[in-house]
């Protein structure tokens, strides 16, 4: 029996074939991994948003035991009087080139607060929500007036009360979510 | 020694052709499986956006129902995702009753329906209900009241034939 390998021709036809074969299939592998990791930053920034939302949520719809203010830009719950205060704040602030979200936490400490203003109260925590942010803003709205459609504002004006409703805008490396929009009392 | 030889030649084509189609089919079932994946999680995370936004716009119809908002549809693009939002107004009354009911016990049912998807038809609807604006002045009663003589109440109409 003769032995008889392939030809030139069918090698080169086999090899073409081969080599097309194997470029479709890195190019599919590529554009699934792609999209696979887009999707997993997506779901990983989504916990931290989560989060977010869930926070403000719970400290600015619930606002029986506590008050609200807003100060230097910052978005304060606080609970109880002066020494026994229990102070939560949202802070967007810069972080680099990016913005980031923080929250401050500042518990009742008698001793370390004697003769100290509100603002120099010593911060217990500070925990960073969401960093590398392009867009974090939190803005306040301001009730109709006469004329006027009520509007949200960046700076709220009055310390003493706070506002009917605040606003937290958000974008990321994964792009803009919807603005988190919270009333304050109930409506 | 002869039949040794041939023996050792190695697979034929149809056990070649049977392992690379079993291969091929694995592949292609995994990456099935991990498209399935991929679309379900992505359209969870598209949904929470969804309803984000239509709870942020319902807690700011509900606030302000005559001035916050128009009766109105807007897109906006979140995440690369393109969402369209319509906001409702329409007054309700609960209760049937015999004679119209003071505004004060009327309610308006804000509706906020927000779609997206290739032909928008993923669709997220959250509504409230508050009382109807009391009217501030008596130029305002005046209009409602000429309202309901060119357009009788369907509840009057509805409660006729069942006397």
């Amino acid at each position: 029996m003769r032995q008889r390998g392939f030809t030139l021709l069918e090698l080169l036809i086999a090899t073409a074939l081969a080599a097309g074969a194997a470029a479709a299939a890195v190019l599919v592998g590529r554009t699934v991994m792609d999209s696979d990791h887009r999707l997993q930053q997506r779901w990983e920034r989504r916990t931290g948003l989560r989060d977010v939302h869930r926070l403000l949520n719970h400290y600015w719809t619930r606002q029986s035991a506590g008050s609200l203010s807003i100060q230097d830009g910052s978005a304060i719950y606080t609970v109880g009087e002066r020494e026994q205060a229990v102070r939560i704040a949202f802070r967007c602030e810069p972080d680099g080139e990016t913005l980031a979200l923080a929250l401050y936490r500042v518990k009742p400490n008698a001793e370390r607060r004697q003769g100290m203003a509100e603002q120099d109260w010593p911060v217990e925590a500070r925990e960073v929500l969401l960093a590398n942010l392009a867009v974090c803003a939190f803005s306040y709205l301001q009730p109709p007036g006469k004329d006027a459609p009520p509007r949200w504002v960046a700076q709220w004006a009055q310390p003493k009360s706070a506002p009917k409703m605040i606003r937290l805008d958000l974008s990321g490396p994964t792009g803009a979510v919807p603005p988190f929009i919270f009333s304050t009392e109930a409506l | 020694m002869k039949v040794a030889v041939a023996r050792a030649a190695g697979f034929t084509l149809i056990e070649v052709l049977v392992a690379l189609t079993l291969l091929a089919v694995s592949a292609g079932l995994l990456l099935a499986v991990q498209g399935g994946d991929m679309r379900l999680a992505k359209s969870t995370l598209d949904q929470e956006l969804a309803y984000w936004l239509a709870r942020s716009r319902l807690v700011e119809a509900l606030a302000f129902p005559d001035q916050a908002l128009p009766e109105d549809a807007s897109n906006e693009v979140y995440e690369g995702m393109p969402f369209g939002t319509r906001v409702e107004y329409r007054e309700i009354q609960a209760v049937e009753t015999a004679t119209p009911l003071s505004p004060a016990h009327r309610l308006t049912e804000i509706r906020v329906i927000v779609s997206w998807g290739e032909k928008a038809e993923q669709k997220v609807q959250l509504s409230g209900y508050r009382p109807l604006a009391v009217a501030p002045d008596a130029k305002a009663d005046k209009d409602a009241d000429a309202d309901k003589a060119g357009k009788p109440d369907p509840s009057d109409k509805a409660a006729k034939p069942a006397k």
